[in-house]
């Protein structure tokens, strides 16, 4: 079952218990429940449950019955059903609770001792209706659908007219009663009997030998023969008779699965069935014409119909088994399978077995064919263990999103056949590759299309399918690889999302960074995409052969929006902030780039993985641009140097914070570029040259960027928080050194350090008021820190306290993080950002710190 | 194309380190000695236009700019094989030719002389780069034209480009060798200034720990120019290499100085390189590690600047870039790190945070090294103060002769007085303090104290 089915299951079932936890806790823990329930001897263990659920039971023979007649309906999953409830009839507390709430249920009923049995039952359908619930409105909806449009030709089916019927007509309502025998003589009873019985064998009811109507449709027919017959002649009697019920058994299931309905493996069958009772009835007249003659008797046709006696005997057996559990498709294959294998050793009914089997299996084994050989499926009555959930998209498929390979095609487990059922996971996927050739507009020539022809061994038909299998995800590698160089267009990728092109993103920003600090709605991204443009020609990615594919993106909302809504974050108040927030989205914070993709590359490349590459992206990007911010702060600082030694000595303290910052911002960067995003793609690179079909490949490349996300802090919102908070310090350190600058130019201390006010200085350099205008949207989400009226050192010391607490703020959430999630790279970082133990000290005493400095 | 340098070399040792810098530069990036672009390297993914540009589809020019006062060197260049390679535009000689006859005052008065001349070129120059990043300055300190006329033009850069990086590689006399250059602590102390108060980043090259390198290391007897300035070239373009081979970081200058420099006066670095090996011995290729690469990078021996011990002070790394080249795992530089923070091999500044800043960076496809893995360290150290403590001293042995005063004199600038002696002096002085307090916890408050 696949995991969105259980999911949904899951889900379903919750919601039946009345409970709001969420599905996904609970699907965790059923694949490990399930690994640990599923011994390999399920037989061995079922029947210890079974013998363990008869003790329990207080009326253990009613129950044996009971598990009697399912097993011989072969219902799906007995032997789990009894697992389970042998578990349940174990656990006290289970029972305690099922006991309540069942008689909560059928409180109406006047039956007190609600005896074992019962529950059961209750389970049962309770589990049924979860388990069919979604199952059947899916088949619903597909009907719903297939009905409208074929519903002029479906045939109607004729309503049973008893006569026509080659069984016997029987009336429900009159017990017939056939006359006495008595008064005939023995000598000519004989004669009267094998008449009869040469009738009954043909489904005709005799004088004598009357057919007891059905209690059930596939319950075994009986006569009723007439009283007062010598004794050694019935005794012969009852041993052709089970023949005639046979028959009537074998007719009754083939006039009822030639309908159109039942599907074309019940038609095989049922068409096979037909030759071989038309033999019978051939052996029959034979008979007949025989007792004409003289010296036939009632022993003679005993003998003569021994071989009949077993195929008709094996023939019933089949049809009842098939009839009473009404299966179809996959299921009845699985049962003659069965069958076959039961009549081991037993060469002439296995032959028999055999021969209907391979009868029975043509049609299916065609579908096989047809899907392992050109991924098509042509399967009218759903019998087919592939599912084609097709939905019709206005468009060519490359919009097609992530789900669309897991749920395009899926197996349904109901009607693999039991032969099949291990190979059921390379047939699905066979065709599935071989669908995605055709939809790249290539011809798929299979190098030699074997037939399929069921055997009781499995070898060969395993053989084909694996050579099928091996051909298909082959010609698809080769076709994703190297036609459509996948590798070539992830590396291309990997240098403008991952920024590996390092001097590319850096020219990009040159030109575009005054554009990018714009709010949303001021931007021209025509005027964007054409730096994107330039600066793809110019730099070293000019060589990259899939420049083109890049186009770029602005967003309607920021990095940790995006996070927080990915990850669920339902805290309302941080929701308002970021609602507020997207209103003064800079341009810096929702720009991303966007990558064309073609079929088939988009399968490895669907949208999921290209918005994971974007939230990467995104995280890089405004790093990148807040250590170019800081960078320009240096720029601007390093005038002070000819300044006397007193006047610049008052700036050590911002020189000093601006080389935390920077500190933290590149290390920050490199450790996510070099210590994840590298190590990762090496290791992902290594896989995929061990890869052999494009699940591997599929699998591999969003483990890549499962990793990346994971170890670069993206998934967790609470480190997230506080990598950004310290980025918008930054930021506001930027802002203010700026909107300083002017006075640092002119170095005119006493004017500077009397406080500022904003009003004159936002406009005088241009090039800052541009970028302060930007940031605003942002930190105004969080109070400021600097307020007008501090002094320049009183705010830097504001500053540096804020940012010293959040990053041992960091720094400790990370060590704790660690603990709990054992994830040892975020170490690296803490290592990195605390290299010589400055923070060490800062954590015993942080706020003795900022004070010094204020002093001093 | 961003992050454009312009490379000006100054004097006999500026363009003899120039010199070999360049040819270095064409082997890495496969051009020829003329300048084409050989046919092997059309498709490299290197940035070639840092610091050439293209004349054509296939010739490429050094953005470089030659200046000295007397022919030699020049000549020399101008008749070796990659005569052709330089814009020949860019290339400036004096016409008297004379020289500055070590004398700084005589560089820095004909500096500026020559100035219009000579910002001719540069402005030039600048012009046509589009989005220029800064300039680097080769020259020696100790001589006539490299310290005189390069002070002078320090100073003009930085009031005509303020915004602009200035990046010197200044090379420092031997202190082993007695210099025939009699007003060598003059010039030094004199151009130490400039230094301090122009530049944004000095890279020291020590010919004292270069010739003991040489003669230590690998074992040359006596070495050459031309071996000295292979050393320097390497240390030139290696820590240049990210910029041309792009990867995740430090692809523009700023990038790669601005952690190192955390106070605009601290601006001094110290390099180191390793492994070390001279164009004879054909080493087998070693297997080296990178933390053995770390580890060595940490020695003084392998520093490319001799510093004296001093007892006055604990001396520490205010900073560390290294350079890591070669197939490295990052894991690999990870665990090195760990391994140095545990034994603390490496001791940091007690106010404010302090690493080792990694940089991994491609290696020229076109060079065959000898070794797997190889590091360039960029190091701003507290203990480069010995240098200019050693400068300070040598000239305070001249200064209290008056000896060979009289040579400066002759020039305008010292005509009237000797301040300018002074305060450079005082400059120095200062700059040997910060360094000194730069040890301490207190830096922050150490300004105001002096107060």
């Amino acid at each position: 079952m696949s995991k969105y089915k259980i999911e949904a299951l899951t889900g379903h079932l919750i919601e039946a218990l009345d409970s709001k936890d969420s599905p996904e806790l609970y699907v965790e823990d059923f694949h490990q429940s399930v690994l640990k329930y599923n011994p390999s001897g399920q037989t061995v263990t079922s029947q210890k449950y079974l013998s363990q659920l008869t003790k329990l039971s207080p009326n253990p023979q009613q129950f044996t019955a009971k598990y009697d007649e399912l097993k011989e309906r072969n219902v799906d999953h007995l032997q789990h059903f009894v697992q389970l409830l042998s578990l349940i009839a174990e656990d006290k507390k289970l029972k305690h609770f099922l006991h309540k709430n069942a008689k909560k249920t059928n409180e109406s009923k006047p039956t007190e001792n609600m005896r074992m049995i019962d529950v059961p039952r209750v389970v049962n359908k309770l589990k049924q209706v979860a388990k069919y619930s979604k199952e059947n409105e899916d088949k619903d909806r597909k009907k719903k659908t297939q009905d409208s449009a074929v519903s002029i030709f479906k045939p109607i089916r004729p309503t049973p007219t008893p006569d026509m019927s080659l069984d016997f007509s029987t009336n429900l309502f009159i017990e017939p009663f056939p006359p006495n025998l008595g008064p005939v003589p023995t000598c000519s009873q004989e004669g009267i009997l094998i008449e009869d019985l040469l009738c009954c064998l043909e489904g005709v009811e005799g004088n004598y030998i009357v057919p007891k109507p059905l209690s059930e449709k596939y319950g075994q027919r009986h006569f009723i023969i007439s009283d007062a017959i010598d004794p050694a002649l019935e005794k012969l009697l009852l041993n052709i008779l089970p023949v005639a019920s046979d028959y009537s058994m074998v007719v009754r299931f083939i006039e009822e699965h030639r309908h159109f309905d039942c599907g074309q493996v019940n038609h095989a069958l049922a068409a096979a069935m037909l030759t071989l009772v038309k033999d019978y009835r051939v052996f029959v007249t034979q008979l007949e014409s025989l007792s004409h003659k003289n010296f036939f008797s009632l022993s003679k046709m005993n003998y003569y119909l021994q071989p009949m006696k077993l195929l008709m005997d094996i023939l019933a057996k089949i049809a009842s088994a098939v009839g009473k559990s009404g299966a179809r498709g996959g299921k009845v294959l699985s049962l003659l399978h069965e069958q076959t294998a039961m009549c081991m050793g037993n060469t002439k009914s296995q032959e028999l077995c055999l021969y209907l089997t391979q009868k029975a299996c043509v049609p299916y084994m065609e579908m096989l064919e047809k899907w392992l050989y050109k991924g098509v499926i042509y399967d009218p009555h759903h019998e087919f263990l592939v599912e084609d959930n097709e939905v019709h998209y206005e468009d060519a498929p490359r919009i097609y999103s992530a789900d669309y390979w897991e749920k395009r095609y899926n197996v349904s487990r109901e009607r693999i056949p039991v032969f099949l059922e291990r190979m059921a996971d390379m047939i699905l996927r066979t065709g599935k590759y071989l669908n995605v050739i055709q939809q790249c507009g290539k011809n798929v020539k299979p190098p030699k299309a074997e037939p399929l022809v069921y055997a009781i061994t499995e070898r060969q038909y395993v053989e084909v399918i694996e050579t099928a299998y091996s051909f298909a995800s082959k010609t698809l590698l080769q076709l994703v690889m190297e036609e459509n160089d996948l590798m070539g267009r992830l590396r291309s990728v990997k240098h403008y999302f991952l920024l590996d092109q390092g001097d590319f993103i850096v020219q990009f920003m040159d030109s575009c960074e005054s554009e990018l600090c714009k709010n949303i709605d001021d931007l021209v991204p025509t005027r964007l995409e054409t730096l994107l443009e330039l600066a793809l020609r110019t730099s070293a990615a000019n060589q990259d052969p899939y420049k083109e594919e890049i186009s770029m993106e602005l967003l309607p909302y920021d990095l940790i929006f995006q996070m927080c809504k990915i990850l669920k974050i339902n805290d309302t108040e941080s929701y308002k902030r970021l609602q507020c927030d997207k209103k003064d989205l800079t341009g810096l914070l929702a720009f991303s780039f966007n990558y064309q993709v073609k079929w088939p590359v988009s399968l490895i490349l669907n949208f999921n993985a290209i918005a994971c590459y974007q939230i990467i992206f995104r995280h890089l990007f405004y790093c990148k641009h807040i250590e170019r911010l800081l960078c320009r702060v240096w720029l601007k600082n390093k005038l002070a140097k000819t300044f006397s030694l007193q006047s610049s000595q008052m700036y050590v303290s911002a020189f000093a914070l601006r080389q935390r910052m920077l500190n933290y911002v590149q290390n920050l960067e490199y450790y996510t570029m070099v210590e994840v995003i590298e190590p990762n793609w090496v290791s992902f690179l290594n896989k995929m040259n061990k890869v052999n079909n494009i699940d591997d490949v599929l699998v591999c490349h969003s483990d890549f960027l499962d990793s990346c996300l994971k170890d670069s802090m993206l998934t967790n919102p609470d480190l997230l928080q506080n990598v950004y908070y310290l980025l918008d310090i930054c930021m506001e350190f930027y802002e203010f050194i700026q909107h300083m600058g002017n006075y640092f130019i002119d170095a005119e201390l006493t004017s500077m350090l009397s406080g500022y006010d904003s009003s004159d200085s936002y406009g005088e350099v241009a090039d800052s008021s541009k970028l302060s205008d930007s940031s605003i949207g942002r930190s105004y989400i969080r109070k400021r820190i600097i307020n007008e009226t501090d002094k320049f050192e009183e705010a830097i010391a504001k500053l540096d306290q804020s940012f010293t607490e959040t990053l041992v703020q960091l720094v400790e959430q990370i060590m704790l993080f660690k603990s709990d999630n054992n994830n040892d790279k975020l170490l690296n970082l803490v290592y990195r950002l605390d290299f010589n133990r400055f923070y060490n000290v800062a954590v015993k005493e942080p706020y003795t710190r900022g004070e010094e400095e204020t002093s001093g | 194309m961003p992050c454009e340098m312009i490379t000006l070399q100054l004097g006999q040792c500026g363009n003899q380190i120039g010199f070999e810098f360049w040819k270095r530069l064409c082997a890495e990036h496969g051009i020829s000695p003329e300048g084409i672009l050989e046919p092997f390297a059309t498709e490299g993914l290197d940035r070639k236009d840092v610091f050439f540009y293209q004349a054509d589809d296939e010739h490429y020019i050094p953005r470089a700019v030659l200046l000295d006062l007397e022919p030699r060197v020049i000549h020399t260049i101008m008749t070796s094989p990659y005569a052709k390679l330089y814009n020949p535009e860019n290339i400036y000689l004096s016409k008297h030719g004379g020289g500055a006859g070590n004398n700084w005052a005589s560089g820095y008065s004909q500096g500026d002389r020559l100035q219009e001349e000579i910002f001719d070129i540069i402005d030039r120059e600048a012009d046509g780069s589009d989005s220029l990043e800064g300039f680097v300055l080769c020259h020696s300190i100790a001589g006539g034209t490299g310290s005189g006329m390069g002070s002078y033009i320090l100073e003009r850069l930085t009031d005509r480009y303020p915004k602009k990086l200035i990046e010197t590689y200044s090379v420092f006399p031997n202190q082993d060798e007695i210099s025939d250059v009699v007003v060598q602590p003059y010039n030094s102390l004199l151009t130490l200034k400039r230094l301090t108060l122009s530049a944004d980043c000095v890279v020291v090259l020590d010919n004292t720990a270069l010739n003991r390198i040489a003669t230590d290391r690998l074992h040359i007897q006596n070495p050459s120019f031309t071996q000295i300035n292979t050393l320097v070239s390497t240390i030139m373009s290696v820590s240049t290499t990210t910029l041309r081979y792009p990867s995740y970081m430090n692809n523009d200058l700023i990038g790669l100085i601005a952690p190192l420099i955390p106070t605009p006066r601290l601006h001094f670095l110290m390099t180191g390189y390793t492994p070390l090996t001279s164009d004879q011995d054909e080493v087998s290729v070693r297997k080296t590690t990178v933390l053995d690469v770390m580890r060595r990078l940490l020695q003084p021996k392998n520093m490319m600047v001799s510093t004296a011990h001093d007892r006055s002070a604990i001396h520490c790394y205010i900073s560390i870039l290294n350079i890591i080249q070669g197939e490295v795992d990052p894991t690999q530089v990870h665990k090195s790190l760990l391994r140095i923070r545990e034994r603390k091999l490496a001791h940091f500044i007690p106010w404010g945070p302090a690493s080792i800043q990694v940089a991994l960076s491609r290696k020229s496809p076109y060079i065959q090294s000898a070794h797997r893995v190889s590091g360039l360290m960029l190091a701003n150290h507290t203990n480069i103060s010995s240098l200019f403590d050693r400068a300070l001293q040598q000239y305070d042995k001249l200064r209290k002769r008056e000896a060979f005063l009289e040579q400066f004199r002759k020039e305008a600038m010292f005509k009237d007085s000797l301040e300018e002696l002074d305060n450079s002096r005082e400059v120095v002085q200062e700059l040997v303090d910060e360094y000194q307090a730069a040890t301490r916890p207190d830096y922050m408050s150490w300004g105001r104290q002096q107060q």
